[in-house]
């Protein structure tokens, strides 16, 4: 018996009302360990391309793995669906949501069907209900958890959905613990299966294998990561309190931003960390079991219009999307919206780069005050920023277009505004220089689950000082700090993402992926043996990253993506960034490295079908004959 | 004088680190009902996390190199601390002080993160 996993999937169908529970098969632990492997496999074999994602036939899962429920696992949770663009719609989020399923005896747990009216899915151990939920549709995150509690009691963690979820907002979350969210898509699908809330608690616990090892993997883990050790990251020692947000500044002055909605690479005044910390930020706030001493910290804002609100500020996003809005600098305004979207239950980028192409169309006079309901959208303005968030949030007015999305909203203005979207695949892009770095450029191109960085966290490398001189990469260590030739950033990418998605598959978090453990793969190899005792090779290890990846793409060819969609947005590959004088991506160079990556992950060139070499070398026969038929 | 755990909860995360860790120190599984540590936690917005404990250590074999339980040995921010009544008192000064001169104390203990911290900007 491996232990680790609780080998269980809870399998839940809200037409019928059905609740089954499942054994995972002890080959899947193996060959796909858990998370995005086990979910996309899942995926493969029951959601085909006949499934339209708003169609019941669309299923949701919630994924664990191994590690999670120990510290390690960090409340990791993975949530995948088939996103409403077709692509990988797969996400993670924190909390003690994750380590409550597990304690109550699930790895997995899958949504089926559609519901005709709200309901709430309740986990309590082995009690497994499907309860109405019409007292709670239409309220907000916050509320919907506090309501929840209420009845079931203070020990019960939710994730939930909120009222722009309900009205198929694009791209929305789904949140844990109303605070914590991921898995941009994944709630518009929760919202369209009628399925207010999922509430857990569970009573159990996870046995390890070797509790020794477990003890001595994790020291050695927590001593690699750690900055006070001075072997970590090339970042600022703020980063270990204030994770994304301390490097706001460093990003303006390097031009790496996606300012004034990708016109320029920098503002004149970026919002300052320090500003935050000190006049902002009350408390420090994590995940279950987090190694960072902080990195969410609960924020008060104490006055002003905004004061008296408060929540959890965990992601750059709205620090970084202030430069995108036009260079807004008022932490309060920023706060506000974050946490409204929050509350409606929105992404917080969906609505950055919606609302800044917006703003981009309106200065070129391409949307004028007759679409927008007679409101002025200038850059920078915060009163209109918080505004046109709860226009989206409530789908009010103009906001209502805005809520599709940003590539939507272009179809429907038309004009030539689809010029100024800054999309991939169809979702929004997230906030990582393109012109500025091409290793970042051709990941967010080609990943599979759209852009999203991360997928393959961190895409900067490590000092070369800090390598073992025996030490043989699969890429030169030099190659991540030059980032502006094409020329062997493939190598790279595809390193950082099998392990990324490995990483993911354990699952533990991004950010404990630094120092050593970039390399040496003992670190991760020891912990999974000692907590599994499944007796993993390093070869075979390695291995899961790359067939999760691997299964993954074949997903996305089934559903129609080819090379061709393995790009980035118009204005990165055909506009210079004038402000810091750096010229487009280029079509040219995008190709060279598209054809290396393609070339160095045994797919083929042309199409970005895996071939049937790579996918018997990675026992993924089952993938070939429906591969076939579409070379 | 004798030492115990001492809780300082203004710095607590919520991680619950120390919970699962001393599940572990007892019975090598991470499971809640094993850890003599209870966390009263609000998740939402992390509005309250106070650890409640009463530990003096006593039969706690699993140490680190600085003989300090598991539970204060994993804490992130710093907010356990094993030690006797004089030395916790002085750490309660200690941190209230250091906050003045460094807001980054006010989410992370001096004792925890020892390293030299850049001087924060005077006002004005």
């Amino acid at each position: 018996m491996l232990y680790g996993w609780k080998g269980k999937i809870l399998r839940v169908d809200l037409a019928d009302k059905k609740v089954v529970k499942q054994d995972l098969p002890e080959e899947w632990m193996k060959k796909y360990m858990g998370g995005r492997g086990i979910m996309t496999k899942i995926m493969w074999d029951e959601v085909g391309p006949e499934v339209d994602p708003f169609s019941p036939g669309n299923k949701l899962i919630f994924g664990t793995g191994p590690l999670e429920g120990t510290p390690l696992g960090q409340g990791r949770i993975s949530i995948q669906t088939k996103h409403p663009k077709k692509f990988i719609g797969e996400g993670g989020a924190a909390g003690f949501w994750a380590p409550n399923l597990k304690f109550a005896g699930y790895d997995f747990l899958v949504i089926e069907q559609k519901s005709n009216t709200p309901v709430y899915i309740l986990i309590d151990d082995d009690k497994v209900e499907i309860r109405d939920a019409i007292h709670l549709w239409g309220k907000d995150n916050h509320e919907t958890d506090k309501l929840l509690r209420q009845e079931l009691g203070q020990e019960f963690v939710t994730s939930t959905i909120g009222p722009a979820n309900e009205k198929l907002v694009a791209n929305s979350k789904v949140f844990f613990e109303a605070s914590y969210c991921g898995c941009r898509g994944c709630g518009e699908i929760m919202g369209d299966k009628k399925l207010k809330a999922v509430a857990v608690h569970g009573t159990g616990g996870v046995k390890i294998k070797d509790p020794e090892g477990y003890l001595r993997a994790y020291r050695r883990l927590l001593k690699c990561s750690s900055i006070s050790e001075g072997r970590g990251e090339p970042t600022n020692l703020t980063h270990t309190i204030l994770m994304s947000n301390s490097l706001i500044r460093n990003f303006n002055e390097m031009g790496w931003f996606h300012a004034y909605n990708g016109q320029r690479g920098r503002v004149e005044n970026a919002p300052s960390e320090m500003d935050l910390l000190e006049n902002y930020l009350v408390k420090p706030s994590t995940s279950f079991c987090c190694t960072s001493p902080s990195c969410g910290a609960r924020y008060l804002v104490k006055e002003g219009k905004y004061a008296g609100i408060e929540g959890v500020q965990r992601e750059g996003s709205p620090g970084y999307g202030a430069s995108t809005l036009g260079g807004l600098t008022s932490w309060s305004t920023l706060l506000k919206f974050k946490h409204l979207c929050d509350r409606y239950g929105m992404d917080t980028l969906m609505v950055l780069y919606t609302v800044s192409w917006a703003m981009e169309c309106y200065q070129r006079g391409i949307i004028t005050k007759e679409d927008t309901d007679g409101i002025e959208i200038k850059w920078g303005d915060d009163d209109i920023v918080v505004k046109l968030t709860e226009m989206i949030g409530r789908r009010e007015g103009f906001g209502d277009i805005l809520a599709n999305g940003a590539q939507k909203a272009a179809e429907i203005i038309g004009r030539g505004s689809e010029n100024y979207l800054l999309t991939i695949k169809g979702r929004e892009i997230d906030e990582q220089p393109k012109q500025a770095s091409y290793q970042t450029t051709l990941f967010e191109a080609v990943c599979e689950g759209g852009p999203d960085h991360t997928r393959w966290f961190p895409a900067y490398g490590t000092n070369p000082k800090l390598l073992p001189k025996d030490l043989s990469l699969p890429y030169d260590p030099l190659t991540p700090f030059n980032p502006l030739s094409p020329e062997g950033k493939a190598a790279f990418v595809k390193y950082r993402y099998d392990r990324g998605a490995l990483i993911e598959d354990l699952p533990t978090c991004m950010a404990m992926h630094k120092g050593e453990s970039l390399w040496d793969i003992t670190y991760w190899l020891d912990i999974y043996n000692a907590t599994t005792g499944a007796d993993c090779t390093a070869e075979e290890f390695v291995k899961i990253g790359e067939r999760t990846v691997n299964l993954e793409r074949a997903y996305i060819v089934r559903e129609g993506f080819r090379r061709e969609d393995d790009t980035i947005p118009r204005r990165m590959l055909e506009e210079p960034l004038i402000d810091i004088g750096l010229p487009p991506v280029g079509q040219n160079n995008l190709d060279i490295m598209l054809d290396e990556y393609y070339t160095l992950r045994g797919w083929d060139v042309k199409t970005a079908i895996p071939t049937e070499e790579k996918l018997r070398e990675l026992d993924l026969d089952f993938t070939i004959d429906d591969l076939k038929q579409l070379r | 004088m004798k030492k115990r755990i001492y809780v300082f909860d203004d710095i607590c995360s919520g991680c619950a680190n120390c919970l699962m860790w001393c599940a572990f120190a007892n019975k090598g599984e991470f499971n809640r009902a094993y850890a003599k540590i209870q966390l009263a936690r609000d998740g939402v917005d992390g509005r309250f996390n106070i650890p409640m404990v009463n530990c003096t250590g006593a039969g706690c074999d699993t140490r680190n190199e600085k003989g300090e339980p598991l539970c204060v040995e994993m804490c992130p921010t710093g907010a356990l601390v094993y030690t006797d009544a004089e030395d916790a008192y002085k750490k309660r000064i200690e941190l209230q002080q250091s906050r003045e001169a460094q807001p980054l104390f006010k989410l992370i203990a001096p004792w925890k993160w020892p390293f030299p911290w850049r001087e924060w900007p005077k006002k004005g």
